[in-house]
């Protein structure tokens, strides 16, 4: 395999002066680049390796990926997104712990002083596992960017390891850092004002360096060292966020490069799905161990089992802002209230509401704008702010009728907001067949029926027609959800008998359907008598609403 | 000076546009020795008389941009960011590839700010008792930017009604991304909290003050006297003194301080605060002695109530955004009628914002001959402006000097290779 392609021009300042092109990467030589316990893949690996050996060591990696992920979610829930101590301290317990097929993870393995076989053999599997990962995490921007943040983690938590940073600044010229020492007698000089904070005891031999302040952010903000002329003079212990921050921006340089040059790679037919796999096992599927229903047999929603349920069960409205977020990683106003509301009702905790409305937005944001901006939103939803009242879900007939969705909103009732050709379109996506959506589009247009319409549709994907006709968008969820647990009881095969149920299966379903709903959206009893006056309303009213517009486009 | 009345403005601001406003001088500055296209790009905003508020436009050169302004004339003329295409271009490309590249790095320090803290005048109002504040705000401002972070073409502009701006020039401070920005502002910003929090500066004990609020104390005790205590007198009732004294974290100290600063042998504001310094440097001197440290977590709390009090309070997102817009210097401020005027930073401490020449006496000024001219460059000579459009040229200059400079480094540095 060939890893030419990312190979960085940057000159090695390493102690025998070799620049990149001389370094010759086998032979003994192959033991110098695992000299240190701070890896900057500089250099990619070389030889031959196993398809299982590297399945193990990317594995390997992921644990490791995979702790970083979790610590980083939760210091985005916290208030100031301050890492400290307590966060360094419990980041590296999990590393050393990640699981392994060797006896000690390559972080915990590598760390150690001694320079055995076996430090070095796990430095090596550190150095391949980042650079096949960077095969696979280069080929969307979403995977580059998790990537990079969860491997300045592993970094950070190895430069914070203080036994490190005697050996930093050799480290640092070694890997081609070429930070700007501040000269003998500047640093007699300025040494008061450079110490400032009396970090130092002996303040004799230490080596300060003088950074661009443009380079050294996060020191600045924090007011944490010493300004001067446009440098920030920073004590080699101090240099953790300078270091992450370039690391990260060659990190993000050579991804871009690799991608570019990716279909080189896709010829491989072995790597790539075997590094898919790995990544959907290990990642996207952490949390699949979890009970799947409550004490009270209702099904427990979570973020990941969204996308599936809104292919299977939401209704028309729901899943098109469903599309949407996913797409543009972004939902208005009223599509998040809609939205945010429908998935509280479809039973999705406030904490899993956080963590999936954040999920999506900070590909567009930054966290900090999230908890800023959005979490209170979500939170007032569950009734944690504000009025502290437990928010409803809304009707057809609110959705319908109020806040129609303005130019550039996407929130609405398909039915009602879509002109036909959108709609027609919608349905074609939604896999309902061409005569079935043209009966569709004639009651939209002929009766204004929306609520009609919908059942309709609801008839098409699930081979029944509901009794009543569709009024709450939690109502079609939850009815869709026992129909697929019906069907599921019939044999497999027999997709058609589900059409065959009687009126009396049929009538039944909709009455237990009816009262889950409200126990799944109310929390209170008072909530619950209110929602069923509310209720009531809604059926009623959802007659005469459907034929008062006339502004419908008619085609 | 003659009085200026809000209903003439139409009127005077036609005159001042034509005949005063320095166009050229200004052209000059945003193209900053014709730096490709940099003019060009620039956002313009103009409010139009009724709040009309007309964004991104941009003008091809200076004659452009004059006949804009001169036949609109606008009453507010504010300065966007330059974008990577002509802004009045942008409705033709897509948002999202409309982006601000560059702006100078800019301060707003509002007066309005400073109202839980001055005793004179509340919001928009200023008198001579607290326009000091801004003094001492932009003595600390300036030190930090110019000897902290290096800058060096700093302009700063009375913005007419009740603040200062301050206009951060370099080439390097305009390439500055949003994230530096803010950088450099949490940098600038120790007091924090909103009116629901009392004390707004906290420093730990533990640790020494950073260099830079160092020197902002030492420029502050420069003032303190003659502006906080003597013209703002802050310990004169009882309660204004137990508002002090209730910022002290350490409710020993607090309890000795509430008693000691009603002895009716202290005078006035002056004798209360020194014997407030005292008692506090007395009581910390002793914990220290008694290597009480866990204790000391208090100790910067005299210097915390001085910087509380006037260190600069800064509209953090005029600075932090890159396509946020600020009043041009020359604008002039609708309710005042004041010119919004380069300040001297030299002369800072004898600045008045009484005495900057209104639109209706600089009018008045070109005499009637004149204003029948045709319009001509150096009008502005005859005038009270004549010394401001001094202050704006040698800014100029000596960018133009930088940038030549910088232009002869670059070439070098391309022969090189």
């Amino acid at each position: 395999m060939q890893f030419n392609a990312n190979r960085e021009t940057r000159l090695w300042k390493g102690s025998s002066g070799t620049g990149l092109k001389e370094t010759p990467l086998v032979g003994h030589h192959m033991t110098n680049q695992y000299d240190d316990s701070i890896n900057f893949y500089t250099i990619p690996p070389f030889g031959k390796i196993s398809l299982e050996e590297s399945e193990d060591m990317v594995a390997e990696r992921l644990n490791l990926l995979m702790v970083c992920d979790e610590m980083l979610k939760n210091l985005e829930k916290t208030s100031n997104f301050k890492r400290n101590k307590t966060y360094f301290e419990s980041l590296e317990n999990r590393l050393l712990n990640a699981e392994s097929k060797n006896e000690k993870n390559f972080y915990a393995m590598g760390k150690q002083k001694s320079k055995n076989m076996e430090v070095i053999n796990a430095r090596r599997r550190d150095q391949i596992s980042h650079f096949l990962l960077r095969i696979y995490y280069c080929r969307s921007d979403e995977l580059k960017k998790w990537f990079i943040s969860r491997e300045c983690e592993i970094l950070r938590a190895r430069l914070m390891d203080n036994s490190i940073t005697a050996d930093l600044p050799s480290i640092l010229a070694k890997n081609g850092f070429n930070f700007q020492e501040v000269p003998e007698e500047e640093r007699r000089r300025l040494m008061d004002q450079i110490n400032w904070n009396n970090t130092l005891r002996q303040s004799v031999n230490i080596v300060v360096y003088k950074i661009p302040f443009e380079e050294s952010l996060e020191a600045i903000k924090t007011r944490k060292v010493f300004l001067n002329a446009g440098n920030a003079y920073i004590m080699v212990q101090d240099m953790v966020s300078v270091i992450c921050s370039k690391f990260r921006a060659e990190l993000s340089h050579s991804l871009a490069i690799m991608q570019l040059s990716l279909h080189q790679l896709e010829e491989d037919q072995r790597l790539i799905p075997r590094l898919q796999s790995l990544h959907t096992h290990i990642i996207e599927n952490r949390n699949s161990s979890v009970k799947t229903e409550d004490e009270l047999g209702r099904e427990i929603v979570r973020p990941q089992m969204i996308d599936g349920l809104s292919k299977e069960s939401f209704p028309p409205c729901m899943q098109n802002t469903h599309e949407i977020l996913r797409r543009e990683h972004h939902l208005r106003h009223y599509g998040r209230l809609h939205y945010g509301l429908f998935l509280k009702g479809i039973g999705l905790s406030l904490e899993d509401a956080l963590d999936f409305f954040r999920e999506e937005f900070i590909k567009k944001t930054t966290p900090e704008k999230f908890q800023k901006e959005y979490s209170y939103n979500i939170r007032y939803n569950y009734g944690k702010e504000g009025k502290k009242v437990v928010g409803k879900a809304y009707s057809c007939q609110k959705i319908i009728n109020d806040n129609p969705p303005g130019t550039a909103d996407t929130h609405g009732c398909p039915f009602r907001h879509f002109d036909a050709k959108n709609l027609q379109q919608f349905l074609r996506k939604q896999n309902i067949n061409e005569n079935q959506s043209q009966e569709i589009l004639e009651i939209v247009a002929n009766e204004q029926n929306y609520s009609k319409a919908c059942s309709k549709y609801f008839s098409c994907k699930h081979y029944w027609y509901p009794e009543m006709n569709v009024y709450h968008p939690n109502q079609y969820y939850t009815e869709s959800r026992k129909a697929f647990k019906m069907s599921a009881l019939t044999p497999p095969g027999s997709g058609n008998q589900s059409a065959l149920l009687t009126a009396n299966d049929m009538s039944m379903t909709a009455n237990a359907t009816a009262d889950s709903l409200d126990e799944s959206v109310f929390e209170t009893e008072d909530e619950f008598d209110k929602s069923v006056a509310a209720m009531d309303l809604d059926v009623s009213v959802a007659e005469p609403i459907a034929c008062t517009d006339s502004t419908e486009p008619q085609e | 000076m003659v009085d200026y009345e809000r209903q003439n403005l139409p009127e005077l601001l036609q005159a001042y546009y034509r005949l005063l406003f320095p166009h050229k001088l200004f052209h000059r500055w945003l193209s900053y020795d014709n730096e490709n296209g940099y003019f060009e790009r620039r956002e313009f905003s103009f409010t139009l008389a009724g709040d009309i508020y007309v964004r991104y436009q941009s003008f091809g050169d200076s004659l452009e941009m004059e006949r804009a302004i001169v036949s609109r004339c606008p009453e507010k003329i504010d300065i966007g960011a330059v974008y990577n295409i002509r802004p009045k271009e942008s409705k033709s490309v897509g948002l999202v590839a409309f982006k601000a590249e560059h702006r100078e790095l800019v301060f707003d320090i509002d007066m309005t700010d400073y109202d839980d803290v001055r005793t004179c005048c509340k919001g928009a109002d200023i008198c001579p008792k607290c326009w000091p504040f801004m003094i001492i705000a932009a003595k600390i401002l300036n030190r930090a930017l110019r000897e902290d972070f290096g800058f060096q073409h700093l302009l700063w502009v009375y913005s007419g009604r009740r603040g200062i701006h301050c206009w951060v020039a370099d080439r390097r401070a305009r390439k500055l991304g949003g994230d530096a920005r803010a950088a450099i502002v949490e940098y600038l910003s120790v007091i924090e909290g909103g009116g629901f929090k009392d004390k707004k500066v906290s420093f730990d004990g533990t640790h020494s003050l950073h260099p830079s609020i160092v020197s902002a104390l030492k420029t502050i005790d420069r003032y303190f006297d003659s502006v906080v205590l003597d013209k703002q007198k802050p310990l004169e009732t009882p309660q204004q003194m137990n508002a002090i004294v209730d910022l002290c974290p350490d409710s020993a100290l607090k309890e000795q301080l509430k008693t000691a600063l009603l002895n009716p042998k202290l005078k006035d504001s002056t004798d209360r605060w020194d014997q407030l310094v005292t008692i506090c440097g007395g009581y910390f001197d002793k914990l220290s002695k008694q290597k009480a440290f866990t204790k000391l977590k208090n100790r910067h709390f005299v210097d915390e109530l001085k910087l509380q009090l006037c260190y600069p309070r800064l509209d953090i997102n005029v600075t932090k955004g890159l396509n946020h817009l600020l009043k041009t210097p020359f604008s002039v401020h609708p309710k005042t009628g004041r010119i919004c005027v380069p300040i001297d930073f030299n002369e800072m401490d004898s600045f008045d914002p009484f005495k900057v020449p209104n639109i209706s006496s600089l009018c008045h000024q070109i005499d009637d001959k004149s204003r029948s001219d045709a319009p001509n460059e150096r009008s502005y000579e005859k005038t009270d402006l004549h010394k401001s459009v001094k202050i704006f040229q040698n800014f100029i200059q000596n960018i133009e000097k930088e940038i030549k400079l910088l232009k002869i480094k670059d070439s070098d540095d391309k022969m090189d290779f």
